[in-house]
């Protein structure tokens, strides 16, 4: 087990490297000049031209300026925002907030997910498990912010059931909704998942030698047919959580909330880009660490993987 | 112990038994059975989608979409473009049955312009991620060795970066967008998935006994690829391309929505969400038709998927 | 009488009293014209057409038939362990008095385990890959009441393990399934099976997926540890010698009927309905053994003995000779920067004489396929030589390598792999024509209607694909594939393995006849010694990476130098029978 956290680190390590060399390739590489653009269009004077290119070392060569921004990220020091705040003051602000909206739309998405999919697994091509596939390919199809903007008019404004936007220091309830939204693709892709890995596992031969042991029906389907499907769904959520960072750009936006994703969105539309990259690379970053924790996850849940 | 077994007369229900010889026919030792028409799996695929509801619907769908997208002029003579202030969340009327949005354009004439945007977007990215993903892929995996260790590599790190989040940094930084544009930077980082697809596919046909049959016979290595590996590969590629082409569309529109996808001048559906957003609170419905377009385009799309991969799943071919 | 009953230990007045009193005049379980259908797209399929079976207590019966033949289906109804659609549609079941046919689950839960136990077929998919193996013995206990707590079961556990023949029972309860070999994980399904001690164990082809001597060594343990506690064995196995070696009473099926039943050896010996004939006729286990007591008893016997059995050491010229043949693996440890170097064929030397049939005979791992692949050409040897027609084919250039992939074709094992699944059967064959650019389409075509002719398939099979036609049909068209270059070698690594009894016998009468007619050279790699007799003029037992014996088939079988020539020998099911001619 060491050695398997051992190696998925040292494979992290090159993986880091090269996600921020590309991301901060890319910027470096767009058209146009970054610092010429901040004066807009009276243009700066040279000696504060001069000043600000010294300030973000971009008097260096392109590879220079990728190790001083790497420092950054090590540092805790990734520049200024537009508004002069620090971009560290403004994701250990908007960090905690971020963090209970994903976590609330994880533990919807899973819980709800595993256990349609579960159902629908055992009872397939029965009437729930047809409706339930079809239900999840029409969620899978809407993107997240037609689903926001639905939830919104429907459960916000007709039913006045939850609060429509969150705003400051939100609370469970009017995280509520805004989770939902965010976990609405993940969970039909969970569920469906699910039940395909349960329709395999269902007449999996092991389960069925559990099942001439003896073992009472419910015991065959959590300790062998479920046990063993949670491990695709485990590398699954890996994956999607880059898919709920995309979405909670959006989803924040929608509900004003002062997360990672809100201030994302507000700079995306405001067209802040030193802002958008430097958030985005911090979102990267917790993207690669919070997969290598799956990882560990999943060779916990399947001993292949932690003795191989 | 002493052998019993041939002194000790049977017991009951054990009796010596002879089955008649008219009830069991011992027939030909495996012969072939010529009743049906040969098939091929690509033909027991289609025999497959072709008694499923669902196929006719995604591929109905599916047409209605594309032929929009070419020819949006045989669904309306009116102009997407063509606005009107004072018709500004005008309601349905003669000649514009889904009424009008905040800038006087007529909707329905909107949603119909919009799906080329769309489907433009999708196909390009899919075509792009198809085609890089199964060459890296393909190469990893039959190859093996170093290559497959730098390009594995090479995927993992492109792979890290969620594809969607690289979309909006890039495009939050380009000044000038178009379809082409969006479709790219969609696609440089989504063809890991289909890359990753690939390489497990190729490894796993690789070491089939037709493909050493063929090593046998001197094939050479890239003939062997091109004609016994990739096509034995591409069940699984050809199923994810049509998903992903749906999810690169619900992905344009994210941008459009974003602001940072194409630009207003282009009629797209998630540009006319954006816009619809805000009038939302006043105006609700104008939402509902773009919407529907894009999630019915989507659905279309991943609805193919399913059905294809329900035909090509070979745990479901016969014996 | 040759035929033991081994008891690993003392006799049965060592083994426990039965918490119930035998009563051996009562059947155990009584089955009467069972019938059972499986629902599919194109309609219902009757799997199991009225079929008649007893047992009584602390009997062996066994069920034998070839896949398809409804034998499982059978088993698997009793305990209601159907898969999919299955389901019983007439007739009765009735075990200990009691009718299971539409039990309660609660009820059928309470049989499983506690009652009937089972034993199945493939022990690498039938232990959960996720729990250590002494958890999945343990949930059996806790499901069939057994009493005590969590140390009384972990030791319980411990045992069985040490009783299905374990050693070191209780380190091994804590390893998972991937860290143990297949003969290991069925001993550990051999304890599941048995851990409630029920009445009735099923074992549906328990070893099939296993070596021969492991075979072997299992069986007899099961047969010792069933009879000193008093369960009765129901056995399904598509092999008529080791049911007969196994069981006393025998139910033959064939096509989901009974078509004969009876005294195993009154069977064997005696057989009556034609598909019984046919399988006593074909089954290798039996025919080796028939051949070898006609040997005893100094005849040569039998048509089903290759006809150029003993001009084996005539003055034939060698095709293949294979000197000093190596081959040593790296294989990377888990542990970066680890590796160890494995030789998987150590310094071996055969030869093959023109026309004539040498068979590597080895257990998994003993390096004859990788020998055969280096006799192909697929793999390049540490060190030593394969000489073709006296050439060092590792010293030729690559044209006069590319020629001689013309004259030496393979066919491989297994029948679903071994021929493109997007290829029609016409292609199939065809491309070895293309690739090596013989004659014009015309030509080709006219090639591969020969070619279908010479394996005895109707020409209108070239239109189909490989997903229509059955396991041994697929293995003809490798074999017309194999050929439409005239080679002059074929390299059959494990050619009929993977086929039912009577379509094997039918594949290796086509070799035999092709070999006649085309003065084919066959190497011929087999796990099973068995077959071995049927076909082969020459053989090199392989062991390890050497070959411990080589020498013609007459000698190994009549003689055998080496323990473990005499090992798998003795392994042969049925090897113990007297059959005579």
């Amino acid at each position: 087990m060491l050695w398997y956290i051992g190696r998925r680190l040292l494979q992290v390590i090159p993986v880091f490297l090269g996600a921020t060399l590309l991301l901060y390739g890319l910027v470096f590489l767009r058209p146009g000049d970054p610092v010429a653009a901040l004066g807009g269009e009276r243009g700066l004077s040279p000696a504060a031209e001069l000043a600000i290119r010294e300030a973000y070392h971009l008097d260096q060569p392109f590879f220079m300026q990728y190790l001083y921004f790497l420092k950054g990220v090590f540092t805790f020091d990734m520049g200024v925002t537009f508004t002069g705040r620090p971009v560290v003051d403004v994701i250990a602000q908007a960090f905690p907030v971020t963090f209970q909206l994903a976590l609330m739309a994880i533990v919807i998405e899973t819980v709800f997910g595993i256990g349609f999919g579960l159902y629908a697994g055992i009872r397939k091509g029965k009437l729930f498990d047809s409706t339930v596939l079809l239900w999840s390919l029409l969620l899978i199809s809407l993107p997240t912010f037609v689903i926001g903007f639905v939830m919104q008019a429907v459960v916000g404004v007709q039913l006045g059931w939850l609060p429509i936007t969150a705003g400051r220091d939100p609370d469970f309830i009017s995280l509520l909704m805004p989770a939902i939204v965010l976990a609405t693709t993940s969970f039909a892709y969970i569920l469906r998942l699910t039940r395909t890995s349960v329709v395999e596992n269902i007449t999996a031969d092991f389960v069925r030698t559990a099942r001439a042991k003896g073992l009472p029906r419910g015991k065959v389907m959590t300790r062998h047919v479920l046990r063993n499907s949670l491990i695709p769904v485990v590398t699954f959520i890996g994956i999607d959580l880059g898919n709920l960072m995309a979405g909670s750009i959006v989803t924040e936006g929608i509900f004003n909330i002062n997360g990672v994703g809100g201030t994302l969105y507000q700079a995306i539309v405001r067209g802040e880009n030193v802002t958008v990259v430097s958030l985005s690379t911090v979102l990267v970053v917790v993207y690669i660490f919070a997969n290598l924790l799956v990882d560990v996850f999943y060779a916990v849940l399947d001993p292949r993987i932690r003795y191989a | 112990m002493p052998d019993n077994r041939y002194e000790k007369t049977p017991r009951p229900g054990q009796e010596r038994y002879v089955a008649p010889p008219e009830e069991v026919k011992v027939g030909v030792i495996d012969a072939v059975d010529t009743s049906e028409a040969p098939s091929s799996l690509w033909a027991d695929a289609w025999r497959d989608m072709r008694h499923r509801a669902l196929f006719w619907v995604s591929a109905a769908l599916i047409v209605f979409v594309v032929l929009m997208a070419v020819f949006p002029g045989l669904f309306t003579t009116t102009s997407p473009t063509e606005c009107h202030l004072e018709d500004s969340l005008g309601g349905p009327t003669a000649g514009h049955i889904f009424g009008f949005d905040k800038q006087g354009c007529d909707i329905y004439a909107r949603a119909v312009y919009g799906a080329r945007a769309s489907v433009t977007v999708g196909i390009l990215s899919t075509v792009f991620v198809v085609v890089i993903g199964t060459l890296i892929g393909a190469i990893a995996g039959y190859f093996g060795g170093w290559l497959d260790t730098v390009l594995s590599r090479f995927t993992d790190i492109f792979f890290a970066v969620p594809f969607v989040l690289a979309a909006i940094v890039i495009m939050s930084l380009l000044d000038d967008r178009n379809a082409l544009v969006v479709a790219v930077v969609l696609a440089v980082f989504g063809w890991t998935s289909i890359a990753r697809i690939t390489r497990g596919a190729v490894l796993g046909v690789k070491n089939n006994e037709f493909v050493t049959a063929a090593k046998a016979l001197g094939m050479s290595r890239g003939a062997i690829l091109g004609k016994h590996v990739l096509p034995n590969s591409a069940a699984p590629i050809i199923v994810y391309a049509t998903v992903a082409l749906g999810t690169f569309i619900v992905a344009e529109a994210t941008l459009s929505f974003l602001g940072i996808g194409l630009p207003t001048s282009t009629v797209s559906w998630g540009g006319d969400l954006d816009k619809a957003q805000e009038s939302i609170r006043i105006a609700p419905e104008i939402m509902i038709y773009p919407a529907t377009a894009l999630a019915l385009t989507v659905l279309s799309f991943i609805m193919m998927g399913d059905v294809v991969r329900d035909a090509l799943d070979p745990k479901a071919r016969k014996r | 009488m040759s035929t033991t009953i081994t008891l690993t230990d003392g006799t049965t007045e060592e083994a426990p009293v039965p918490v119930e009193k035998h009563d051996d005049t009562t059947p155990l379980l009584e089955i009467k014209d069972l019938k059972i259908s499986f629902t599919t797209a194109t309609g219902t399929v009757e799997a199991v057409r009225g079929v008649d079976l007893t047992v009584y207590p602390g009997q062996s019966v066994a069920i034998v038939g070839e896949s398809g033949s409804g034998k499982s289906t059978t088993a698997h109804a009793i305990i209601d362990l159907l898969p999919g659609t299955g389901k019983v549609t007439g007739g009765s079941i009735s075990f200990g008095g009691r009718e299971l046919v539409g039990l309660g689950r609660k009820q059928v839960e309470d049989l499983r385990g506690r009652e009937i136990g089972l034993v199945p077929q493939d022990p690498m998919s039938n232990l959960n890959p996720v729990w250590r193996i002494g958890a999945q013995i343990d949930e059996a206990l806790v499901a069939n009441g057994f009493q005590g707590g969590k140390a009384e079961r972990t030791a319980r556990v411990a045992e069985l393990l040490s009783e299905a023949g374990l050693p070191d029972a209780e380190r091994r309860a804590r390893q998972f399934p991937h860290e143990f070999s297949g003969g290991m994980r069925q001993r550990a399904l051999i304890a599941i099976g048995l851990a409630s001690r029920p009445k009735l164990l099923i074992a549906d082809e328990p070893t099939s997926a296993l070596d021969v001597t492991v075979q072997k060594k299992i069986l007899d343990h099961l047969d010792g540890l069933t009879a000193e506690l008093g369960t009765a064995v129901l056995f399904i196995t598509h092999d008529l010698g080791l049911a007969a070696e196994r069981a006393e009473h025998l139910v033959v099926m064939y096509k989901g009927r009974v078509v004969e039943s009876g005294p195993a050896l009154q069977i064997l010996k005696d057989p009556q309905h034609e598909y019984t004939k046919r399988l006593v006729s074909s089954a290798p286990s039996l025919a080796s053994r028939r051949i070898q007591s006609a040997h005893e008893r100094g005849q040569e016997s039998d048509d089903l003995l290759a006809e150029h059995a003993d001009e084996a050491e005539t003055t034939a010229p060698d095709v293949v000779v294979a000197k000093d043949l190596t081959k040593v693996f790296t294989i990377r440890g888990s542990r970066p920067g680890s590796h160890t170097n494995f030789t998987a064929v150590d310094g071996i030397d055969f030869t093959l004489p023109k026309g004539h049939t040498l068979a590597l005979v080895g257990e998994s791992g003993s390096g004859k396929s990788t020998a055969a692949n280096m006799v192909l050409g697929l793999l390049e040897p540490t060190s030593g030589t394969v000489m073709f027609d006296g050439k060092d084919v590792m010293k030729m250039s690559a044209k006069e390598q590319f020629a001689l992939r013309r004259r030496v074709q393979p066919v491989f094992q297994n029948p679903y792999g071994s021929l493109d699944p997007t290829y029609s059967i016409f292609r199939s064959i065809e491309e070895p024509l293309v690739l090596h650019k013989v004659g014009d389409r015309k030509a080709r075509e006219a090639r591969v209607r020969e070619l279908l002719d010479m394996v005895s398939l109707p020409q209108a099979t070239m239109r189909r694909f490989p997903n229509e036609l059955s396991g041994g049909q697929r293995q003809r068209i490798a074999i017309a594939r194999a050929l439409a270059l005239k080679p002059e070698v074929l390299v059959l690594d494990e050619a009929v393995s993977a086929l039912d009894v009577l379509v094997q016998a039918q594949i290796l009468t086509l070799l035999n006849d092709l070999q006649a007619e085309l003065g084919l050279s066959f190497l011929f790699i087999t796990h099973d010694l068995a077959v071995v007799r049927q076909i082969a003029d020459l053989v090199a037992v392989m062991k390890d990476g050497s070959i411990v014996e080589h020498a013609t088939t007459d000698e190994v079988f009549d003689n055998p130098q080496q323990e473990y020539t005499r090992d798998l020998l003795a392994a042969i099911p049925g090897a113990s029978l007297e059959i005579g001619g």
